[in-house]
């Protein structure tokens, strides 16, 4: 991938998505900034509960009450049919308005595929709706293409007339990132597709998304808490932290050289095979409440190399130097 | 043979299982009834007696005549034997008490088009008209409309049919004059396949109908919502969304797809029942269906005509449920496919 002149795919500003609860409103998602160029494997990297989920369904308009969209920006350059761009605040557009971009640009790829699948309809069915929905192909190119996407993904075409329940589990997640695929959209969404299965399937899986990025162009957001995952296949990673951005760069400049002390603690605790036995360091404390974010920088209490400014002010995430962007006071 | 047909083993299964339940509930009626501490004829005597003050020998043979008239000659088993043999071999369920000597079976037979009809066609609608309100009452769950429409339903569910027929017969019917409120059509036509008279059959149909509409439309919306309810947290729903489908395919393929199944069979089930008919409703409005038919029997301890209806009911259940399970597999691919494997 060449670094530079990458444009600009999708741009989240200052994104704020609450869940409405009895004790006050879960900051799940809180002013969050990030930025994904057209063609490349972006990984968000976080631990559980940080808001990752939430971020994905705010950006998709899946967002279902008690969560809600408070604030914020989502600019995603769509490509249309006739090759020209089109710039559009998604999280502006009516759930109506919203619907040409499902699929046709932003494509989905679930955590679980287990029951994703609707039971009653046959694979190839439920793919083929998809592409009536959003495009013009004529029924005998649905199916050809249905069958090469298949395909691509490992599967036989026999796979089209089966149910979910003849499936097993990584043959379903091939049958989700087979659909995502089918339109060949600008972005496709990965949220953890690959934890639910053991850890042979997951590397073939990855390998075929790695390929299936290159034949296709294809620009991928791929969310897992698996750092080995991000080494794998990312261009580049951003950690998230209480619902925030605290880190974004190449993913080998942040693996080699973490700079905020959430991702040095975070890739601290790597093990390195074969490497020397060592105890892996926790951080001190519990993740805060997202109820209630501590004041300034939310990793403050936790935070070793703790400055006055950290409880006070909240830092911005800068650009250090090009491409590497930290959220932090000790870099300010 | 059965290891390369499972769905022939399974048909085969049911099948045996179809015929030994219906033999079982016939025995059960069966010697439920002559458990009873009289039959016809002896309380036909009793109340000749009383109503004469006279003495019958209870050894005669015209009372004798009769007790074999209606198989009740012999012993027990004698009568079990004979009442089987010629219940499911010759189709004979023998004379009635309350309109003899007609055969029971062309009793039954006059009366089942009403309650058939009756019953079919307003369970029909009730489910039609249950789905329909019960999807939309899922889909726009949020808005207190919905919310009544619940609460409504969960009172009306709960209130037995012959309750609101009461209500329907006093106020519709008595107060206001709207409709008729005994029979099923009105005397002065001519009984036959002309307009008049089929005016006149709906006329009367409508108080009757609405009784057994209004509670079991009630028990549909509320099956079916929450059925659709618990659909729409699927992941595939979810799904079907981010795919960007338009909210009527949602609604139809993926959500009343799925609830289609268990409310089918719920239809079906409750189409076996009806011909046991809703005795308090025929009733209460004199119609001459079978529960009126089975009421009138009860009366006078007529073995033979209630036993008839008891045998018609219990092999439109067994037939009905029969029916469902052997389409299950046709029409569900994952039953299928538990039966295969």
């Amino acid at each position: 991938m060449a670094e530079q002149n990458l444009k600009t795919l999708l741009t989240l500003k200052n994104l704020n998505i609450w869940y409405a609860t009895e004790r006050g409103e879960s900051k799940a998602v809180n002013g969050l900034d990030l930025e994904i160029l057209r063609g490349e494997i972006f990984g968000l990297a976080g631990e559980s509960g940080c808001g990752k989920s939430t971020l994905i369904t705010g950006v998709m308009r899946l967002t279902k009450l008690p969560a809600h969209v408070q604030s914020g920006e989502a600019i995603f350059h769509a490509s249309r049919e006739n090759g020209q761009e089109q710039v559009v605040d998604l999280l502006k557009l009516d759930p109506g308005a919203m619907r040409p971009y499902r699929w046709r640009n932003i494509s989905y790829i679930p955590q679980s595929a287990m029951n994703v699948l609707n039971p009653v309809l046959k694979v190839e069915d439920q793919i083929a709706d998809v592409i009536r929905a959003h495009s013009s192909m004529s029924k005998k190119e649905a199916q050809a293409r249905i069958g090469d996407c298949l395909e691509m993904v490992g599967l036989s075409k026999k796979v089209a007339l089966m149910y979910a329940h003849e499936l097993s589990g990584g043959m379903k997640q091939r049958v989700t990132i087979a659909a995502a695929i089918v339109l060949k959209p600008d972005l496709l969404i990965a949220d953890e597709p690959t934890t639910a299965l053991d850890v042979n399937v997951q590397r073939v899986i990855l390998q075929e998304l790695t390929d299936i990025r290159e034949r296709l162009g294809l620009t991928i957001l791929y969310v897992t808490h698996d750092m080995a995952v991000h080494a794998q296949l990312s261009d580049r990673v951003g950690i998230m932290y209480a619902g925030g951005i605290m880190e974004v760069g190449k993913t080998s400049d942040v693996l080699s050289e973490p700079l905020h002390p959430y991702s040095q603690a975070l890739v601290e605790a790597i093990p390195d095979i074969g490497g020397e036995r060592r105890r892996i360091e926790g951080l001190p404390g519990a993740v805060p409440s997202p109820l209630n974010w501590p004041p300034g920088c939310a990793f403050h209490p936790r935070c070793k190399r703790m400055l006055p400014i950290c409880q006070e002010k909240r830092p911005d995430l800068r650009e250090l130097k090009p491409g590497r962007l930290v959220a932090c006071h000790l870099y300010q | 043979m059965f290891k390369r047909h499972p769905l022939l083993k399974y048909y085969l299964k049911k099948i045996v299982t179809y015929i030994v339940t219906i033999w079982g509930a016939f025995t059960i009626a069966f010697f439920l009834f002559r458990l009873m501490p009289s039959n016809p004829i002896d309380a036909w005597v009793k109340s000749l007696e009383r109503q004469y003050s006279v003495k019958i020998d209870r050894g005669s043979e015209l009372v004798d005549y009769y007790k074999e008239q209606f198989g009740l000659n012999g012993t027990l088993w004698e009568q079990y034997v004979r009442y089987l043999y010629n219940t499911f071999v010759k189709f004979d369920l023998g004379p009635s008490f309350i309109n003899f000597p007609t055969p029971v079976q062309e009793l039954l037979l006059a009366r089942l088009p009403w309650t058939l009809a009756l019953m079919g066609i307003s369970i029909l609608i009730a489910w039609v008209l249950g789905l329909l309100i019960g999807a939309a009452a899922a889909w726009f769950r949020t808005s207190p409309v919905s919310g009544w429409l619940t609460n409504i339903s969960i009172v009306l569910s709960q209130i037995p049919p012959y309750l609101i027929a009461i209500f329907l017969v006093l106020f519709l019917g008595y107060t206001l004059k709207l409709f008729p409120t005994r029979g099923a059509w009105d005397a002065q036509y001519p009984v036959g396949l002309n307009w008049n008279f089929i005016q006149s059959v709906l006329w009367h149909s409508i108080l009757p109908a609405s009784a057994i509409i209004i509670t079991s439309l009630a028990g549909w919306i509320l099956s079916t919502r929450s059925l659709i309810v618990t659909i729409l947290g699927e992941d595939y729903l979810m799904y079907a969304e981010a795919k960007g489908l338009s909210p009527w395919e949602i609604m139809t393929r993926y959500a009343l797809r799925n609830a289609l199944l268990p409310q089918t069979m719920g239809l079906a089930l409750t189409m076996g029942f009806m011909m046991s008919g809703q005795l308090l409703i025929e009733m209460l409005f004199v119609y001459p269906g079978l529960g009126e038919l089975m009421s009138r029997g009860i009366q006078v301890f007529d073995y033979n005509t209630m036993m008839g209806i008891i045998i018609l009911s219990i092999f439109s259940v067994m037939t009905a449920s029969l029916i469902v399970e052997l389409t299950l597999p046709v029409i569900d691919p994952r039953i299928r496919k538990e039966i295969m494997s």
